[in-house]
């Protein structure tokens, strides 16, 4: 059983407001409390920073470092009661560098509230702490034990979510990773401390199809070693020319998408040891966003509009960030020929509109989805509409190429711009255009920011999900020898790789793949 | 408050006055334009479209059978003499008020019939 972890996240906003109070211009320590909410996934909680509630005049001094009162705890406890957060207790280290270890008397001062808010707020203390050298946090919550031998859990990491993704990592329990030999050209792009930074972040891709399949594969290339694919769908010989490195053999075997994607990722994984899971539920079903819960970023490769709006409501509700896009081929009308093909992507998360204030979900057709009805044959007729978006292998790896690249601009931000917002590019004109969508006044959907646990459900029960799972448990469309034979040459592949890989980070290499010092790939 | 009580408190604030008759919520809209001007026309939507209210809006506007189109997808009620209409919603979130949205998008659609 994984062993639960914990994070923190909050917006650029608060985190930029938190850092003011937090940062003195006369270099000494201070102190600030604000408030949380809870989001919990399968294996982490994080907690969202709501609000920063400062210190009202007597109710904090400074002395070098700096001290509270317990009036200012209680009134802010109050707070956070009222609208059912929890206390988060920050303080600064102004020459800090890196994840901070706690000092004995942070420790004490931590340890000395942690009872009496959980008490008042019912759940944990936050300790956060600031960086100033290094702007860079770190945080633990105090949900272990009780009385006197109440602990905490140190985070994994603390996410700041802005026009990019901000990401401070604790060392200890995430090292850094040693690039491998194969990632040389990968590293050179941004440097090691940014790949470093980068290759530890928790991705999951939705999806699994045509345009998934290409975003997991190259996030494995370049050496993320956390990436969980999701998708419930199985191989049919009608995906097989979209689904590159899906063979015949697959959909004869019904296999399931993301046994293909497991094959791929692990063949083209340059990690030492990458974590890589395979999830077979829908984001739509309670488990799949549980899994989503507890991922640092999700990129949505999924056209089904009931998933699209799952994923945009985590998106603000769980600070979640999601990569999200999509393409749409016009044909003329009497099927002879192609008029056009667009594609968009775009980052969802606080600060830009969500996927039904950009037009890109009609959310009309959520209700429809949940239904069952767009798979409904006679539903679709009756409503004149296409049975199904048109795409093409020439064109899906135009759309996996913008999703990576807004990919890059949130994670790495080129030049110190992130992301820019939704793109979109017209087939026919050769067009690239920069989107100017608006947040509608009444969105339901951004109003709700980082609510977390208490977010309204849209998961329910998913009967093509099931049904799919279902048939791969009960089917067997191969033979027992042709079965056999699939997973003995997996075997070997897997070993054969293993062994190259090891030769390879070993420097152990034949006189002509010294690697050379650049030129054309 | 979300779901079908939030979908029928938000009617009964709003003035439709929402009744609950088996699996639908009943409310009357005031259409301005069309065949119905001028007149207060029931409306229903059903339980089972309300449970993520109002993140999701339902797909399917019910009307009395005498509130036709010239073009449109219908589904069974099991209120006798209603239709379910098939209908997509355009700039949901305009409005402040989800409910104001719903009737707004209601109303619309009536003021198509023929």
């Amino acid at each position: 059983m994984t062993a639960r972890t914990t994070s923190v996240a909050m917006t650029a906003d608060v985190a930029e407001i938190l850092r003011d109070h937090v940062e003195r211009a006369d270099g000494q320590e201070d102190i600030c409390l604000a408030t949380y909410r809870p989001s919990t996934g399968a294996t982490r909680t994080t907690a969202l920073l709501t609000s920063v509630v400062t210190p009202i005049p007597g109710e904090r001094e400074v002395h070098g470092n700096a001290s509270i009162t317990g009036d200012y705890v209680l009134r802010a406890a109050v707070v956070a009661h009222d609208r059912g957060d929890g206390l988060v207790l920050c303080h600064s280290h102004p020459a800090g560098r890196g994840w901070q270890q706690m000092s004995g008397p942070d420790f004490d001062a931590e340890h000395s509230f942690a009872n009496l808010v959980r008490e008042l707020t019912g759940l944990p203390l936050v300790g956060m702490t600031y960086s100033g050298g290094d702007h860079s946090w770190s945080a633990r919550h105090w949900d272990r034990g009780t009385g006197l031998d109440v602990s905490p859990s140190h985070c994994h990491n603390v996410r700041a979510v802005g026009e990019r993704l901000d990401i401070s990592w604790n060392n200890k329990l995430v090292p850094p990773p040693a690039a491998t030999s194969a990632q040389r050209r990968s590293v050179s792009c941004w440097g090691p401390a940014v790949h470093s930074n980068l290759v530890r972040r928790k991705a999951l891709v939705v999806g699994a199809g045509s345009v998934g399949l290409d975003v997991a594969i190259r996030l494995a290339a370049t050496g993320m070693l956390d990436v969980t694919v999701m998708d419930f769908d199985t191989v049919e010989p009608g995906n097989l020319d979209r689904l590159i490195g899906a063979t015949p053999h697959d959909a004869l075997a019904g296999r399931a998408k993301i046994q293909v994607a497991e094959r791929l990722m692990r063949s083209a994984a340059t990690a030492a040891v990458p974590a890589f899971e395979f999830c077979d539920f829908s984001i739509g079903e309670s488990e799949g966003l549980s899994v989503a819960l507890d991922q640092d970023l999700i990129i949505s490769c999924v056209d089904r509009p009931w998933a699209r709006i799952v994923l945009n409501q985590i998106a603000y509700t769980d600070l979640v960030p999601v990569i999200d896009g999509g393409i749409s081929i016009d044909v003329f009308d009497d099927g002879k020929g192609m008029r056009n093909a667009t594609w968009r992507s775009h980052v969802l998360r606080p600060g830009r509109p969500c996927l039904v204030c950009n037009d890109q979900v009609d959310i009309a057709d959520v209700s429809l989805d949940i239904q069952g009805l767009l798979d409904d044959p006679t539903y679709i007729a009756g409503a004149g509409r296409q049975p199904g978006g048109q795409n093409v292998a020439l064109l899906s790896i135009s759309v996996a190429a913008s999703l990576l690249a807004q990919f890059v601009s949130f994670n790495v931000a080129p030049g110190g711009i992130g992301d820019p917002g939704p793109l979109q590019y017209l087939l026919s004109t050769h067009t690239l255009t920069h989107l100017s969508a608006t947040t509608r006044p009444g969105c339901p959907y951004e109003r709700a920011e980082a609510v977390g646990d208490v977010r309204q459900d849209l998961t329910g029960e998913h009967p093509a999900a099931e049904e799919h799972r279902a048939r791969r448990r009960s089917a067997h469309r191969e033979g027992l020898t042709s079965r056999c034979l699939a997973r003995l040459a997996t075997w070997f592949q897997r070993r054969v790789e293993q062994r190259a890989r090891h030769q390879l980070d070993r420097g152990d290499l034949p006189g002509n793949l010294d690697g050379g010092s650049g030129g054309r790939n | 408050m979300n779901g079908p009580d939030g979908f029928t408190a938000g009617l009964s604030t709003y003035g439709a006055a929402p009744t609950v008759v088996g699996r639908h919520v009943i409310f009357r809209v005031d259409v301005v334009d069309g065949r119905f001007a001028g007149q207060s026309v029931e409306t229903a939507a059903v339980l089972d479209e309300l449970d993520r209210w109002p993140l999701v809006p339902p797909h399917w506007i019910y009307l009395p059978d005498n509130v036709t189109f010239a073009a449109t997808n219908t589904q069974p009620c099991s209120m006798p003499g209603w239709l379910g209409h098939s209908r997509q919603i355009v700039g949901w979130g305009a409005d402040p008020d989800p409910i104001a949205g719903w009737v707004a998008h209601v109303r619309g659609v009536i003021g198509e019939a023929t």
